[in-house]
């Protein structure tokens, strides 16, 4: 199997971690669903 | 479509061909052919992972489905994110890592070369089903509704795909499909913009959001659970969690976007952008078909949109009294709905939910009279379950969207068609080069070999995929049968996945067995079950990782032999 070491895991452009940018598109998707339940409440 | 259409039309198509086509100058190795050499930056296999998931049909249907069912199917999309956090976080770095051209390569490098090929000929049946539904199914709307000869149509938009796939290779097929997705994106908003402004003076875009929500096409959101209902929020987040996982995790097509990353980062990122802007844009086009509906509300629109059967039962004696049900619903429904603006504008309370009332009984007398055509057309010799949801929006367009933007929506349906089927062919090319070719037939060729292997491979799915669609009247309702089948296979994958990635112990004879036993699982459920398709896939990995966990822990010890042994080609 080729040395893992040689494909470089670079950090993320922004947050500082994957982790966190992970965390903020969950945050994200949970936002979006809050606010797409709050738009199908609102014109009912 | 007018000269203006025309133009419109085959500058936008030319235009993606030839920037693509610049764009995959000197792809002449099988690295630089298939996997791009791995240079792309992220913005580039974002819009193309955009792209291939997004078919013509999403487009057509979708619109179609907003404006006689609402909005809810936005929830379909609610586990793509966790699924992009999933594949990004583990699949992504173990697939760079590991230099491989298929996700299946890297199930021999995990478990062995049975493993490898039962999850190749999966993916190749599965996907090389669907490849010719791709290209025939817009195909059959736009013949349908504006007239064009069906062979001629698919013929065009398959010799397009398969001349810049054939030439071009991954780098072709990924920088059209970037253009590909700003003619979609540029389209749906002036088709937007268009229908709103087509409302007639007194109703503004409050009082159309307004009305569309009366009438329960803004339902985004339903939470009542119905193991049979497709679209809620559970199905949206577990099923569909399990649907994407499958599909951005163990399905060519979309692994061999990202594969062509220039580094984990980039790869990732592009995943992410998928996870953060889908929704938005699944939300929009739903959006399009919510505000045809309220077009509609002011112009009296067909009893079905598929005229072609519409003019076939309108003789029958039956059909008289839906007409006039129909005619009878539409005007009162008219009334209502400006009376309500009316009164909204008034701030007149009583008034309002006076006139909601009538309106959403009008409402229900004119689904009734649409459901009652529908079923004449299946009892007098049409389709059994008949529906004109892919019918409505093209529909809308060809009569009252002016002359330009008609061209700019049908380079929409053919951009999404290409962007789709130029995946799907050159995955299928490099699974059948790389996992079989090269694997089985022949092990020590040059690169120049393989690299023109996969030129013929990719042309003979094209012409497979164009051949197929040209059969695709002859399938009739069987093509239901073909989507539904595509959707038998994705959870035997996955399972195999999960065990590749989360359980290190278990090895490839015990996969093997639990790929099988999920299959039988999900065709039990397929026959025997009243199941939604999105629970298809929970299913087989569920029953793929229990089989293979059982039969490692409690099965003889040679089961789990192969665990870890790296087989590096």
């Amino acid at each position: 199997m080729p040395d893992p070491r040689d494909v470089p895991d670079d950090p993320p452009p922004f947050l500082g971690t994957w982790n966190r940018v992970y965390a903020a598109v969950l945050v994200y998707l949970a936002a979006i669903v809050a606010l797409l339940y709050w738009f199908t409440r609102a014109w009912q | 479509m007018r000269p203006l259409d025309w133009i419109v039309l085959v500058v936008s198509l030319v235009s993606i061909v030839v920037y693509g086509l610049y764009r995959s100058r000197g792809s002449n190795t099988v690295d630089r052919y298939l996997l791009a050499d791995k240079t792309m930056p992220w913005y580039a296999m974002a819009l193309s992972i955009m792209a291939t998931q997004a078919s013509a049909i999403t487009f057509i249907s979708t619109t179609g489905q907003s404006y006689a069912d609402g909005m809810r199917f936005v929830q379909a999309y609610f586990g793509l994110p966790i699924a992009m956090v999933i594949v990004s976080a583990i699949l992504v770095p173990a697939f760079h890592r590991a230099k491989v051209y298929t996700a299946y390569q890297y199930l021999e490098q995990r478990f062995d070369g049975k493993t490898r090929t039962l999850a190749s000929l999966i993916f190749l049946c599965q996907r090389g089903l669907s490849a010719g539904l791709t290209i025939y199914a817009p195909a059959i709307v736009l013949s349908i509704i504006m007239g064009w000869p069906e062979r001629a149509t698919t013929t065009l938009m398959g010799g397009v795909v398969v001349m810049y796939t054939v030439l071009g290779g991954i780098k072709a097929v990924t920088w059209s499909d970037v253009q590909q997705m700003g003619v979609i994106i540029l389209g749906l908003l002036v088709a937007l913009i268009t229908v709103i402004v087509l409302l007639p003076a007194p109703v503004g875009f409050g009082d159309a959001v307004y009305l569309a929500g009366a009438a329960g096409r803004l339902n985004a959101v339903t939470t009542n659970f119905d193991w049979n209902d497709r679209f809620n929020i559970w199905s949206g987040f577990f099923g569909s969690t399990f649907l994407f996982l499958s599909y951005f995790g163990c399905d060519q097509s979309q692994v061999q976007r990202y594969l062509t990353g220039r580094s984990i980062a980039q790869s990732r990122l592009g995943l992410l952008f998928n996870a953060v802007a889908k929704i938005p844009m699944q939300f929009f086009v739903l959006f399009i078909g919510a505000m045809v509906f309220v077009f509609y509300l002011f112009i009296q629109p067909p009893v079905l949109f598929q005229h072609a059967e519409l003019a076939r039962i309108e003789p029958l004696a039956a059909f008289a009294p839906t007409q006039q049900d129909y005619n009878r619903a539409f005007e009162d429904r008219r009334q209502a709905a400006l009376a309500l603006v009316e009164a909204r504008h008034a701030r007149d309370t009583a008034g309002e939910r006076r006139q909601l009332e009538a309106y959403r009984a009008a409402q229900k007398r004119m689904d009734a009279a649409r459901a009652r055509a529908a079923r004449l057309v299946g009892r007098s010799g049409g389709e059994k379950d008949f529906s004109d949801t892919n019918y409505i929006f093209l529909s809308f367009v060809t009569r009252y969207l002016p002359v330009g933007v008609v061209g700019l929506v049908i380079a929409v349906i053919f951009a999404a068609t290409m962007s789709a089927s130029s995946g799907e062919i050159n995955s299928l090319a490099t699974v059948s080069v790389v996992d079989i070719y090269r694997r089985y037939i022949h092990r020590q060729g040059s690169d120049h070999h393989y690299l023109m292997a996969s030129r013929w491979a990719t042309l003979f799915w094209g012409v497979y995929a164009v051949a197929f669609a040209g059969w695709g009247k002859k399938l009739g309702s069987l093509i239901v049968a073909v989507n539904v089948v595509g959707s038998l296979f994705y959870g035997s994958l996955l399972g195999c996945f999960v065990l590749a990635f989360g359980f290190r112990r278990v090895g490839g004879t015990a996969t093997f067995i639990g790929m099988l036993a999920g299959e039988v699982a999900i065709f039990w459920a397929f026959l025997f079950g009243r199941i939604s398709y999105l629970w298809y896939n929970a299913i087989g990995c569920v029953v793929v990782v229990g089989t293979a966990l059982a039969i490692t822990y409690l099965g003889p010890a040679s089961a789990s032999a192969t665990a870890g042994t790296p087989r590096p080609e």
